[in-house]
């Protein structure tokens, strides 16, 4: 974790507390309390000065983190609750000390566009935190009604501030009934799109809203003083509202950290297994074998040493093309199968039967994974052997998930004994599971063919396609 | 057209000079090991239109040889002849919009041939022989289907001249005897090997819908066509003579 960070979720988590302490004094009313007099500047000094201090610190953390949506979502709320905690200073002090002073009326305009600002950095890093790190994808018309929504509360809080400013009553519960709906339309219209994965996104908006309450709830109070029960609601909703953001932060900056350590080891173990791979896959045994076989079909003809050697030139080329990329696409690596099927036909003078029932191929696959599954089902299926034996690959799309199925209808092999040896499905499992985070099923049983099921959950790999 | 040929290894240009002795196209190959005195002399008392390179030579970096050499006459094409593994990303800024494509030792001929029509910009066609038995020819050499019930399927495309191709219809004509569920299985099998094919040849002429076929005949030539054309006025065999469901358009014709 950044120094940056872990120094500004301290002093956050301070400034909060005597926030906290602010509004709880508020909400008791003890303003009337000759003792709570004397504390009150000094309480609002220190919330001020350690909102100063965030606001800077959040604002230096962005230059080490500088594509982080949260990181900058974290920075516009400080500068929000610096602007209002120094807008509570100044009207308490324009109150207390020098009533008519031009100094406070410019401040509480300089506070007023500052709260603006951050408002409108707050919402448009809100959309940009929701479509780039939490996936949201939105369609046309969502676009649309987003950007409206997004204007609106822009101009609705610049009305809204402005109309406190200079007290026009008369618009005024109309402006803020609006906004108080506007807030409730962007949770429900947010709300559909939340997917129960998304925790944090829900919690941005809960936290959202409660500020939107908490200003609809906060006028009403300071305009119509017999509704005193309200008076700690706009209270709570700060609290709640400040709460959810320091949890939502330290949550985000445990998980990138952790994800960012696991990130590591997993890319050393990816690196591991791709080399144990290269070493099954080009040995002298392997190579020597397919000379003699290519030398063997010189001895038909031309074209089918040629055709050998084509085929051999194709296999080692896709051999060393998967230690340059860690993903290929599904046509690719059955591009890969059939070709390799097709040389041990021509080596083994045998006449396989593969069937591709491919249904979707627009994912990616690690590179001579499927190649080597089909490799083992060739080894010990003995489909050869068997009247109408065959290997199915499968590839079918489902709500959730891409899946691959292979399965032949050979001899079967007794689980226990096999897949613990198997170095081949060792890998290629750990490769997926690693790469794509799949799940990785094999049944088989003695005389009962084989089934391999590979669920692979769908996400940013069913987009994109490198080759 | 001049077209030089460098590599480093004599072996390489021999291969070379024996696949390339009988092609029927209008290129000149002039063949060098990577000697640059003997290059670029060759370069500055003839016009060269197309190099066939190599990468890794003893003397030279082919990437820096096409570098140099483009310097100084900005009109040549290239084409790396190469062993190594070739990504796009590899080919330096300054010589990729030269770059036709690239030939895999051992050589593929072809993938010579293709780009040999390329760098004279001569459209590869693809010859379609339906009298007879069915073939495809594309740069003079036959298409390898990696499956009969696949080379079937796009001689039932090409039958229908144009017209959708749906799952249903091929199923009914080329596994009439399957089970529904066995016969789909099968269809999406021949659809993926032919898709597989027309990639490998890099002639794509099918568009793949769900569950439906439909063929672009620009760039095929094909004798079944030329007749409805009235091109040729005398059928010269039987029609698809393999597939018993062409006897319908056999009777029709």
């Amino acid at each position: 974790m950044k120094v940056s960070k872990k120094l500004s979720i301290y002093f956050l988590s301070v400034l909060f507390l005597i926030v906290l302490i602010v509004f709880i004094l508020n909400f008791f009313d003890l303003k009337n309390n000759s003792s709570y007099d004397k504390s009150w500047p000094v309480i609002l000094i220190i919330s001020v000065f350690f909102s100063t201090l965030i606001v800077f610190i959040q604002i230096g953390s962005l230059f080490f983190d500088r594509d982080s949506s949260i990181n900058a979502l974290m920075t516009c709320i400080g500068i929000l609750l610096f602007s209002i905690s120094s807008e509570d200073s100044f009207s308490y002090l324009e109150k207390t000390l020098i009533p008519n002073s031009s100094i406070f009326l410019s401040s509480k305009v300089f506070f007023i566009v500052v709260q603006l600002i951050a408002y409108f950095l707050i919402e448009g890093f809100t959309i940009r935190l929701f479509i780039r790190d939490f996936n949201f994808t939105y369609k046309k018309h969502e676009v649309v009604v987003t950007a409206v929504l997004y204007i609106i509360s822009i101009l609705l809080l610049g009305a809204f501030l402005i109309l406190e400013y200079i007290k026009v009553i008369i618009f005024f519960y109309s402006s803020i009934f609006i906004i108080y709906l506007y807030w409730l339309i962007r949770l429900l219209f947010f709300s559909y799109k939340i997917e129960q994965k998304s925790i944090n996104a829900g919690l941005i908006l809960l936290s959202n809203f409660s500020i939107g309450i908490s200003f609809f709830i906060s006028t009403i109070n300071s305009l119509n003083t017999s509704l005193l029960f309200l008076r700690g609601i706009p209270s709570l909703c700060a609290i709640v509202s400040n709460l959810i953001t320091v949890f939502i932060y330290i949550d985000f900056a445990y998980r990138t950290t952790k994800s960012a350590y696991k990130n590591e080891i997993s890319e050393q173990k990816i690196k591991e297994l791709q080399s144990s791979l290269l070493t099954m896959q080009i040995n002298p045994h392997y190579i020597f074998n397919s000379l003699n076989t290519i030398k063997n079909m010189y001895s038909y003809s031309q074209e089918k040493g040629d055709k050998g050697l084509e085929l051999l030139s194709k296999n080692l080329r896709q051999i060393v093309n998967m230690s340059e990329n860690k993903l290929i696409s599904l046509n690719k690596e059955l591009d890969n199968v059939l070709n390799y099927v097709e040389f041990e036909n021509l080596k083994q003078n045998t006449n396989y039967n593969v069937i591709f029932d491919i249904d979707s191929s627009d994912f990616l696959v690690p590179p001579l994974s499927i190649v080597t599954l089909i490799e083992n089902s060739l080894k010990y299926s003995k489909i050869n052997e068997i009247e109408g034996g065959f290997i199915l690959i499968s590839t079918f799309e489902e709500k959730n998930y891409m899946k691959v199925r292979i399965y032949d209808n050979g001899v079967g092999f007794n689980l226990m004994q096999v897949a613990s040896k198997s170095s081949g499905i060792k890998n290629t499992k750990e490769r997926f599971k690693l790469l794509l985070r799949a799940k990785f099923i094999v049944k088989s049983k003695a005389g009962e063919g084989t089934e391999i099921l590979i669920e692979i959950p769908k996400g940013d790999n069913h987009e994109r396609i490198s080759n | 057209m001049n077209a030089l040929v460098i590599d480093d290894e004599r072996s390489s240009l021999h291969l070379f000079f024996d696949k390339t002795i009988n092609i029927d196209k209008d290129i000149n190959f002039i063949y060098f090991v990577d000697d640059l005195d003997h290059i670029f002399s060759f370069l500055e008392n003839h016009k060269v239109d197309l190099i066939i390179l190599d990468i890794r030579m003893k003397t030279i970096n082919g990437f820096d040889l096409a570098k140099m050499i483009l310097k100084k006459y900005k009109d040549i094409n290239l084409i790396f002849f190469t062993g190594l593994l070739v990504d796009e990303t590899d080919i330096p800024l300054e010589i990729k919009e030269k770059v036709i494509g690239i030939l895999y030792k051992p050589l593929n001929e072809a993938k010579l041939h293709e780009l040999l029509n390329k760098a004279l910009n001569k459209e590869t066609k693809l010859v379609v022989r339906m009298f007879g038995s069915f073939d495809c020819f594309i740069n003079d050499h036959v298409v390898n289907f990696t499956s009969t019930k696949s080379k079937e399927l796009f001689a039932l495309l090409l039958c229908l001249n144009g017209k959708l191709l749906t799952m249903e219809h091929a199923i009914t004509l080329l596994w009439p005897d399957k089970e529904l569920s066995k016969a789909k299985i099968l269809y999406r099998d021949a659809v993926w090997r032919l898709r597989s094919t027309l990639n490998d040849i890099n002639f794509n002429c099918v568009e793949f819908k769900r569950a439906a076929l439909m063929l672009n005949k620009d760039n095929i030539e094909c004798d079944y066509y030329d007749y409805l054309a009235n091109k040729i006025s005398k059928r010269p065999e039987r029609f698809l003579i393999n597939y018993d469901w062409s006897i319908e358009t056999e009777n029709y014709l």
